[in-house]
């Protein structure tokens, strides 16, 4: 492959793809992100190839293993192009049974489809599945078109002519104009206006600027910015490639983690191709801008995906935040004027080129444009990774997309916005999501991790979960963040534990208070959250553990125990067999009893119980 | 810039660089601080300096936040205030209220904090954290986990004012703690542990402890290398306790090296002399100091009767005060009346003198130490900074973080300054700096990058120096030096276009052969780039003890008067005759090596060592011992028995520097005091009182009651110390000598107007195979280190840290001899030979040995001779084999 040396050799190039493709072909394309993966995607994948192989196929059908689709709950996922033909929970043993029915014939497996909760009507089409068919997917769509190896998918789909158009079309400053338009947000939690910081960026003095797309998402059950990397990637890089001309640089970085070791070989494979392509490198497109990207992976640190801790991260030092009165645009990696935006910030930027700021600022509220992807998991049925428009209200996203609590259960409440967001109550679920409504509620957007909780939840000891993995993901440096996390949790571990006391909540709001408002940068100021947000709208539970011992939610170990109702117990013994402490006794057809002194709280009593005879006390 | 602010109601102006902090303090405004040090950049972790800024949601860390116009800062609300406390109070959940055996005890900055801020419960009850006690990166300093407050000013300290970057917090969150992560690049030089707010760190050397208030704090200059560092003596019921500094004093601001800070615990040594020495027939035996005084004098004159003046001579000490080598020279040029007078000083001044002196009409360090500050481009040639004036190497280590100094080293060793921090690393081969030298400033011309202005207005001859430097093409550097062209064209580009380039030279020069055409060929470097007379510019020769300068400014010289005034000036003599009251010999005397050169002939009957070893120190130890051995009689003045002591016929107890009052003058020209700080030890007394005790013997008494009485005679004749008194020393911390409006030389221009490129007496090395000692083996490390050595560990906390010696060998030179590391190998030249273990590596370039000489029991001076009065005393040729 030969450098494109133009505008126009990208072009034919495109064009070429384009025509050599039969826009007939039956393309299956398997989600082979992390989640699928897990599920056994590599099996069907490799069963794929040899059955394709085996019935002399490949000229009809192209097996495509793309990035993540969002459907989470229900992967392993197929879509067969071009009907759109949507298999979920597919497995290993379906794969002949695909090729002859789907591709050979033209039959639907009605076994393989989604039946839809409310209608019992299974349904064939991707796109007329609840999950999908409310999401707005310009971002994260493209996902499930493309194979995020194969720099020549994203270019079939039009990529990299938002480039084109930055370069040839425009220059740096109406890039800049457009993006400030467009009033696209900082999608890594700040909310900041992308244009401004590049504005500022732009015009920091100094010769060398740096861009950097942090793609160190560490939020606990937040996956976003991994499934962009592994699913495509091409569009991160581009959006960086346009970051960068508009400012003046010529180097840029992806700060990754190293936990996701497919979305840093996607990455890299996706540079080296781009590099191959002349796509970066000196001279872009025979153009003056140069610009190159290395890959830096990060060594685990929550407090890395805070930009100053990810810079002195890059540079090689110890990952702790700076103070930031001297702005990192102005002085950030080495020193130098440096732009950073996270993952979904940078996809987002193509998009805006292409289209305009006047068709992406339609969507969304006033202040929050565009979508925002948002990674739904806990107590809801359909979990996954959701790409709405600004301004949806919570209750749509977890009821309409998200298909409601499963179980049977009440919902409770909704943390969103990673570790140090907020809990917001079911009262609140009509609010529009957006950055500065979510604020007002104590929480916040965040990257846009949302876990649903239901009435099973504790929220005191949710509160704890969090502070637990805070206290450790803490820099350290602050006095207050370091100690003063530390210390709620220990208050928060008593009343979970029965040793509450009097005055512990407001301890706890003093604590809360001074940790918030002493503490440097995000990570300290936020840390709270979980426990002010919860106090704030649960603050009879909190009673409830340290008055009353006891914990309304039932899952706090030290405050309940599991009693046998003698009424409804049969003696069949499935619970004694199945203690691991052997704390249960009785004899057969006769009701058991529990010796509490040996119960450990296990509840396996409770779950293995098919007469609901275990009673949680 | 300047922006006005109000902190607490109050209207203050300020300039836009300052912090919030700083311009409150400023004020007189104060706000609680734990891990602000002003020495460092802020860290921003204790929290407890937090104001309110009007229109800012948090409150704001004060030493962090830059003062910005019209802002109204509030240090002082209920709100703060409740931060602070918890953050105290958060802070002691885990630390141990241990105070009464803590070292910080009435000195730590938390117990004050808490105490002042009443905070006399915690509501936080956690179990604590027993955090397990590792070694440190130095046995010097025991590290306390659990008391560690994780301020960050270790980590901070050890990053930007060593460099080294030995100490990071280790972990995160709630586990995170202080760790050595890098042991092996610990200097032990103790900044982590001076600037401890707590007692997290302290002093694992001294046995002896006192509380702030019970100690006696006495401010003085240390006694080891040239650098003039100021520092405290912390001393209860007599006895030395550590050595602490202050921020204010001194070149090295607030710094010290390991041996200014855990090297003078000699002072208590077993070994120290307490009585004096009288030799009777094999032995030495006790006797009272009066008596051995007595016998002195009495002896001198005696031989001064029977051989006459000349056959007398006086060797004095770099590292004795201005006052006693001042009176040393009055005692030896008026009492005896002879100028066979000299010490060690002149090793090094004489080559820098006559490279100097008639370039630049001076042979000194011309600029302070504090204005390599300044400089952007730092030559340093063989000298290990870090391993004998580690404040020189900070200072470099602190431009190039805050500064961006580039420096260029040249070594053809690996010492700590060459890797990682080098712009360039140059490595010639032994004694061809001339060569190189020459090389850079040529290519510095053929790029145009010469001072044209400068060389028009200041110098004379440099068409002639253009000319001579023709031949020193890159290839030709190349041939003779090794060195990389491209490491010499960078190098020349880099120095050519410094705004300010200093040039650091240390014993690696000045100790080599054709040292002055060297010498002389950096004068022109810096004369042609104009880097004289410039802030941050300058030439500045290392000197290795503390008083060497004064040494040779005292007129401890054959040639000189205090003050180089010549000894065959009529007028001087006139001047000094009538002072002294005594007549005076119009004849130079005999030179240090031309002592012991006539004296092993017999021609010198008597001498006087006055706190000189020479048998260790003077690089030629068989002629030392050859001279002593054909001496009539010897007087040793030391505060330890020396190998030098041992062969005298009286040993007269002197005092360490820690004992006695008086001056000394730094490398930059600095004089300083000494203070005394504990009583002399047993019947010692200061060198000065005994030389004035033996002239008063023999009839002269010189009527000096202290050593101020002294310094007031030296600043009356002295002209380069004139106009200073000793009460001006003590309140301004020191004063420049050499005159000028400034402490920097020639920025008033040359001494006769212009400096001149003189090329004639540039010799080149000559290139000859020596096929019986192939290895050119240097020596490094100081000729004057009494303090250890395997069977003397005199300062036992320099002992720990410092290994023992060894012979440094290339790998490639050591496989041809079947020379693994560890080896016992014997080292011999045309002088003499020693065994010694060896170590092998590629730190070293083929063709070069190198070898310490800090261990007084290993005796490197017999490898050398020394025949004239420029002695090579850093290299010698050798062969180095198995043994």
């Amino acid at each position: 492959m030969s450098k494109f040396l133009s505008k126009q050799d990208l072009e034919e190039y495109r064009k070429k793809i384009i025509n050599s493709r039969d826009p007939n072909k039956i393309i299956i394309a398997l989600c082979g992100d992390t989640g699928c993966q897990a599920y056994g995607a590599n099996k069907i994948a490799d069963a794929f190839r040899k059955e394709i192989k085996a019935k002399n196929l490949q000229d009809r059908v192209e097996l495509k293993i793309t990035g993540c689709h969002g459907f989470c709950e229900r992967g392993p996922l197929i879509v067969i192009y071009p009907k759109k033909i949507f298999y979920q929970k597919v497995s290993e043993k379906d794969v002949s049974e695909i090729i002859s029915e789907s591709v050979v014939n033209d039959n639907v497996i009605e076994r393989l489809l989604y039946v839809h909760p409310e209608t019992k009507e299974p349904i064939v089409k991707e796109d007329e599945v609840p999950f999908y068919n409310r999401q707005q997917k310009i971002i994260s769509g493209m996902n499930s078109v493309i194979d995020p190896t194969n720099i020549d998918d994203y270019i079939a789909i039009g990529g990299y002519s938002a480039l084109e158009k930055a370069l040839f079309d425009m220059d740096p400053d109406s890039i800049i104009e457009e993006v400030k338009k467009a009033n696209l947000r900082g999608r890594g939690g700040g909310g900041f206006p992308t244009g401004v910081k590049w504005e500022s960026c732009k015009n920091a003095p100094g010769d060398i600027h740096y861009v950097i797309c942090n793609a160190d998402e560490g939020d606990p059950g937040a996956y976003m910015d991994r499934s962009l990397l592994e699913g495509n990637p091409h569009s991160v890089l581009e959006g960086m490639m346009i970051g960068a001309y508009a400012i003046g640089s010529s180097e840029g970085y992806v700060y990754v983690r190293n936990e996701y070791p497919l979305a840093v070989e996607n990455v890299n494979i996706a540079i080296k191709q781009a590099r191959e392509y002349g796509l970066l490198g000196e001279n872009i497109l025979g153009t003056d801008f140069s610009f190159d990207i290395k890959v830096t992976r990060g060594g685990g640190a929550f407090v890395c995906g805070e930009s100053t801790a990810l810079m002195a991260s890059i540079e090689g030092l110890w990952g702790e935040p700076r103070a930031k009165h001297i702005h990192t645009v102005v002085s950030g990696l080495y020193n130098k004027p440096t732009n950073l935006n996270n993952v979904e910030t940078w996809a987002n930027v193509p998009l805006i080129i292409n289209k305009g700021a006047d068709w992406y600022s339609k969507i969304g509220t006033e202040n929050s444009k565009g979508t925002k992807i948002f990674s739904l998991v806990g107590k809801v049925n359909n979990t996954g990774l959701v790409e709405v428009p600004m301004g949806i209200t919570l209750r749509e996203i977890i009821f309409d997309i998200g298909g409601g609590v499963p179980n049977g259960k009440k919902f409770k409440a909704v943390q969103t916005g990673g570790p140090s967001g907020g809990c917001i109550p079911e009262e609140y679920l009509d609010t529009p999501v957006d950055f500065d409504r979510l604020t007002e509620l104590g929480s916040m957007m965040g990257s846009g991790g949302m876990i649903v909780m239901d009435e099973s939840t504790c929220m005191v000891d949710v509160a704890r979960y969090f502070l637990n993995f805070l206290k450790d993901e803490s820099c350290g440096k602050c006095t207050t963040c370091r100690e003063g996390i530390k210390r709620m949790y220990e208050i928060l571990t008593d009343i979970t534990e029965g040793r509450g006391k009097e005055g512990d909540i407001e301890l706890l709001e003093e604590l809360g208070w001074v940790v918030a408002n002493a503490s440097l940068c995000g990570l300290g100021q936020t840390a709270p959250n979980p426990v002010l947000s919860t106090i704030r709208y649960f603050r009879d539970e909190y009673e409830a553990h340290i008055k009353e011992k006891r914990c309304p939610a039932k899952v706090c170990k030290a405050l309940i125990r599991y009693e046998i109702d003698q009424e409804k117990c049969t003696g069949c013994g499935r619970c004694r067999i199945n203690c691991p402490v052997e704390a249960i006794s009785g004899e057969k057809k006769k009701p058991h009893i529990i010796d509490q002194e040996k119960c450990i709280k296990c509840g396996i009593c409770h779950e293995v119980c098919k007469f609901d005879a275990v009673n949680i006390i | 810039m300047t922006v006005e602010l109000t902190i607490d109601g109050k209207k203050i102006t300020t300039s836009e660089d300052k912090t919030i902090l700083e311009a409150a303090r400023e004020n007189g405004i104060y706000i609680p601080t734990l891990c602000y040090h002003s020495k460092l950049s802020p860290i921003g972790s204790c929290r407890l300096c937090v104001v309110e800024i009007e229109g800012v949601e948090h409150p704001m860390a004060s030493c962090t936040t830059p003062v910005a116009p019209n802002i109204v800062v509030t240090t002082k609300s209920e709100k703060l205030d409740k931060i602070r406390r918890d953050a105290l109070k958060l802070m002691l959940v885990n630390h141990p209220l241990d105070c009464p055996i803590c070292d910080a005890g009435g000195e730590c900055d938390l117990q004050n904090m808490v105490f002042q801020f009443g905070i006399d419960q915690v509501e936080y009850k956690a179990n604590k954290v027993e955090r397990e006690e590792i070694p440190f990166s130095t046995p010097l300093i025991r590290h306390w986990p659990n008391r560690c407050i994780l301020c960050g000013r270790c980590v901070w300290a050890c990053r930007e004012i060593t460099g080294n970057n030995v100490l990071e917090i280790a972990e995160k969150g709630y586990d995170s703690h202080i760790e050595a992560i890098y042991p092996e690049k610990c200097l032990s030089c103790g900044e982590c542990l001076s600037v401890c707010p707590v007692g997290a760190l302290t002093d694992n050397l001294s046995p002896i402890k006192a509380r702030k208030w019970q100690a006696k704090r006495t401010l003085t200059t240390c006694n080891h290398c040239s650098v003039g560092c100021q520092l405290e003596i912390n001393t209860f019921e007599d006895k030395l306790i550590n050595i602490t500094t202050k921020e204010s004093e001194g070149t090295n601001n607030g710094s010290l090296c390991v041996k200014g800070r855990f090297g003078h615990d000699y002072i208590h040594s077993e070994e120290r002399l307490k009585q004096a020495l009288i030799r009777k027939r094999e032995d030495l035996i006790p006797t009272d100091i009066d008596e051995a005084i007595s016998f002195a004098a009495k002896k001198i004159g005696e031989i001064k009767e029977k051989y006459g003046s000349d056959a007398f001579a006086g060797v004095g000490s770099v590292h004795l005060s201005n006052e006693e080598n001042y009176i040393f020279q009055r005692f030896v040029r008026s009492v005896i009346g002879t100028n066979n007078i000299d010490s060690l000083a002149s090793l090094i001044f004489e080559p820098l003198s006559e490279a100097l002196i008639p370039v630049l009409g001076m042979g000194l360090m011309t600029n302070p130490l504090n204005d390599l500050l300044l400089s952007d481009v730092a030559i340093v040639i063989g000298t290990d900074l870090d391993g004998n004036h580690q404040i020189v190497a900070n200072k470099l280590r602190w431009a190039a973080y805050h500064n961006d100094l580039k420096p260029v080293i040249v070594d053809p060793r690996e010492i700590s300054l060459s890797k990682g921090f080098a712009n360039v690393w140059m490595r010639p081969k032994p004694s061809t700096d001339t060569v190189w030298i020459n090389g850079l400033i040529r290519e510095i011309i053929s790029r145009g990058l010469e001072d044209k202005d400068f060389i028009k207005k200041h110098t004379k001859g440099f068409e002639s120096l253009k000319k001579f430097v023709e031949q020193f093409t890159p290839e030709k550097v190349e041939e003779i030096t090794g060195i990389d062209q491209k490491d010499l064209k960078d190098a020349a580009q880099l120095f050519g276009e410094a705004k300010a380039g200093a040039i650091i030279f240390g014993s690696g020069i000045i100790g080599q052969n054709d040292s002055v055409s060297a010498i002389r060929s950096l004068g022109h470097l810096a004369l042609i780039t104009g880097n004289l007379g410039k802030r941050g510019g300058g030439l500045y020769p290392i000197l290795p003890r503390c008083n060497t300068q004064g040494a040779w400014d005292m007129g401890l010289n054959p040639l000189y008067f205090p003050g180089y005034q010549p000894v065959t000036d009529d007028g001087a003599i006139k001047r000094f005759k009538k002072l002294w009251g005594l007549p005076i010999k119009n004849e130079k005397g005999l030179s240090l090596v031309d002592i012991f050169l006539k004296a092993s002939e017999g021609k010198i009957k008597a001498m006087i060592i006055m706190g000189e070893n020479p048998l260790v120190t003077f690089p030629d130890s068989s002629l030392v011992k050859k001279a002593i051995e054909n001496l009539e009689f010897l007087v040793v003045i030391d505060s330890f028995l020396t190998e030098t002591a041992e062969l005298a016929d009286i040993v007269i107890p002197g005092v360490t520097f820690a004992e006695k009052d008086g001056t000394f003058t730094s490398c930059e020209r600095r004089i300083q005091r000494v203070r005394a700080g504990l009583k002399p030890l047993g019947e010692s007394m200061a060198d000065w009182e005994i030389i004035a005790k033996i002239s008063e013997m023999m009839g002269h008494p010189m009527n000096f009651s202290t050593p101020k009485d002294i310094f007031d005679e030296i600043a009356k004749v002295t002209p380069c110390y004139g106009n200073i008194t000793y009460e001006q020393l003590d309140e301004k911390g020191g004063a420049w000598c050499y005159l000028g409006k400034t402490p920097r030389l020639f920025e008033d221009g040359f001494p006769g107007g212009k400096a001149n490129f003189l090329t004639d007496d540039i010799k080149l090395p000559q290139k000859k195979e020596n096929k019986e000692f192939p290895i050119s083996l240097t020596v490094g490390g100081n000729f004057y280190n009494y303090l250890i050595g395997s069977k003397t560990k005199r300062a036992k906390g320099l002992a720990l840290v410092y290994p023992d010696n060894f012979v440094l060998i290339n790998d490639e030179d050591a496989d041809k001899k079947g020379i693994k590391d560890g080896d016992m190998v014997v080292i011999k030249t045309e002088n003499g030979e020693l065994s010694l273990p060896a170590r092998v590596n590629s730190n070293i370039i083929p063709g070069v040995a190198h070898l310490k000489i800090s261990f007084n029991d290993i005796d490197v001076g017999k490898l050398f001779k020394a025949d004239k009065a420029i002695v090579p005393y850093k290299i010698v040729n050798a062969s180095i084999e198995k043994a």
